[in-house]
């Protein structure tokens, strides 16, 4: 068990001091920041909008600019800065000089990143719910202090979101690992995720995996969960075609 | 005897760039191997090899007598590196640093706190190593080095960057390890001196090639058999072209340097040059026989065995 776990616990103390927990937090708690201070500001507009389900408008209004913008621009930042702390610190070689396994090296980071997303996306839920009940208690015509939070749903709609950027973490992964410069990572994942917003029309964007977080959350929106299922099972086959690929680059590179 | 590691006609390419020529270095258990040469000469590409680092075709290295890449985590779990600058993670404490590659081994924290108080960093344990001085990083990074109790060290020119004070201290500690413990030691350096005070063994490389493996005894025992003059002359460009053809030399930017069996050739060097109508200011022995024969091995691109 321990050849298993204390990769990752090594892993999680590099982390330490490092930015990666401020970037979780901050970028956790932006939108429902922001949305807060609109709902408060602007309550002519909002109060129609949500009155009639409470938490279920609430959650989409903060959760269309998260599903949209911020989760795959998390994920893209929050993998390479993971990543960047060895090439910055030159240790990478220290680390294939240690008796870990090629495999656990690789999966031990990735594993990490995985729980910076999933810690990114609960922070997501509880900022939300802590916006919203602040906002229930200042102006309470909105019923969000009187309503059920819809936790499961929440936690549900949590898990969807995080298997939709499955695919984006771990080619973000791969590329991170293999280019020391961070602009090349950083750029690609931007570059695809921008591309992926400009043929949102596409036929067969349902094969494109840097748009999968928006799909699902308007596939959800419009009630479509056969659609959704299928943005989900591409986003598992993305995520093990990029896993091969990086572990097989990564067990066969000539240089560390 | 057993050789802690082995290498077996290594070849190695950076592209089509051959950088290593048939190595094949062998390091005796329990000794202290000095691994010679000038920069650019390989060493550090054949450390990095050694420990997998860089990849080769997989026949040439064995690490306690075991294939490499076959037995990687089992021999990687017995030795201990530290190659080019050290290795920390600026943002962490120096107990930190120790922490993340003791849980890769994995040892107790016990012994994360031996091998610190072995350095004499216990009290710089809680300070981030991007504030730590050249010296502190390079003990810190012989420490982790240290932290699986290694048989074999790998160290790569560790005493770089450091003071007087710390150079001694580091070859004490190496020596201490050797002696105390046993422990099988590579050090590689372009420091001939800082070699020559520790070292049990030498390998010397020039250009890729092994010049030299053996002994130091040996080595010692080859530069008491050669005599070496220094020229001084108003043309060292055309004295050079002309020596080299019959005698090994060595060209610096203010001498020449000429290796030497007899006494007639000093006489046989200075006709030549007089011969040549090329100046001859000053033509002297010189001591240090030990260096003179390290400058003799690396240069003419002739092997010394």
């Amino acid at each position: 068990m321990n050849l298993f776990l204390n990769p990752i616990r090594t892993e999680l103390l590099k982390s330490k001091r490092s930015s990666a927990l401020w970037l979780t937090v901050f970028a956790g708690a932006f939108i429902p920041a922001i949305q807060l201070l609109i709902c408060l500001l602007r309550p002519e507009i909002f109060l129609p909008r949500i009155r009639t389900a409470p938490w279920e408008k609430y959650s989409q209004i903060n959760w269309k600019q998260i599903a949209t913008v911020i989760l795959p621009l998390f994920v893209i930042l929050i993998t390479n800065l993971l990543v960047q702390i060895e090439f910055r610190n030159n240790t990478w070689k220290q680390v294939y000089a240690t008796p870990v396994s090629f495999v656990s090296i690789f999966f031990s980071k990735l594993v990490v990143i995985q729980f910076f997303v999933l810690l990114f996306l609960l922070l997501s839920v509880v900022f939300i719910i802590a916006g919203g009940l602040t906002t229930g208690a200042v102006i309470p015509g909105y019923h969000l202090s009187v309503a059920d939070i819809p936790l499961t749903a929440s936690l549900k709609f949590l898990s969807r979101m995080y298997i939709s950027v499955l695919p984006i973490s771990v080619l973000q992964y791969v590329l991170s690992g293999r280019y020391k410069n961070f602009i090349v990572p950083v750029a690609t994942g931007l570059m695809l995720w921008v591309t992926g917003l400009v043929i949102m029309e596409w036929e067969h964007i349902q094969l494109y995996p840097y748009i999968y977080s928006t799909l699902v959350f308007f596939y959800d929106l419009k009630n479509q969960p056969e659609q959704s299922g299928t943005i989900l099972r591409n986003a598992f086959l993305w995520s093990a075609f990029f896993l091969t690929i990086g572990f097989l680059e990564n067990n066969y590179r000539k240089q560390r | 005897m057993p050789f802690i590691v082995e290498t077996n006609q290594l070849d190695y390419f950076f592209g089509v760039q051959k950088v290593l020529d048939r190595i094949s270095i062998k390091v005796p258990r329990g000794s202290i191997y000095g691994f010679l040469g000038p920069n650019g000469a390989g060493k550090t590409t054949t450390l990095r090899l050694l420990l997998g680092l860089l990849k080769e075709n997989g026949k040439s290295i064995r690490l306690f007598e075991k294939p490499f890449w076959s037995a990687r985590t089992e021999v990687l779990q017995k030795t201990g590196s530290l190659i080019e600058q050290p290795s920390l993670y600026g943002h962490l404490t120096g107990r930190e640093n120790l922490e993340v590659f003791r849980l890769s081994y994995p040892v107790s924290k016990k012994r994360a706190e031996t091998v610190l108080s072995l350095v004499g960093l216990q009290d710089a344990a809680n300070k981030q190593t991007k504030n730590y001085s050249l010296g502190m990083k390079q003990r810190l990074a012989i420490a982790i080095a240290l932290l699986p109790d290694p048989e074999l060290l790998i160290l790569d020119e560790p005493t770089n960057g450091l003071d007087p004070e710390g150079i001694i201290e580091t070859r004490m500690l190496i020596q201490r390890l050797n002696s105390e413990q046993g422990k099988t030691i590579l050090v590689s350096s372009h420091l001939l001196s800082e070699i020559e005070k520790i070292a049990t063994h030498v390998g010397i490389i020039h250009q890729g090639c092994l010049r030299f493996q053996g002994t130091m005894k040996a080595l010692q025992q080859q530069a008491s058999g050669e005599m070496v003059m220094e020229l001084e002359t108003d043309d060292y460009d055309k004295a050079a072209a002309l020596l080299e053809k019959q005698f090994k030399i060595f060209q610096a930017v203010d001498h020449i340097k000429v290796f030497l069996k007899t006494k007639k050739q000093v006489a046989d060097v200075n006709a030549l040059l007089v011969k040549e109508e090329i100046s001859v200011y000053s033509l002297c022995r010189v001591q240090d026989d030990l260096e003179n024969l390290f400058l003799q091995i690396i240069s003419n691109h002739e092997s010394i065995s």
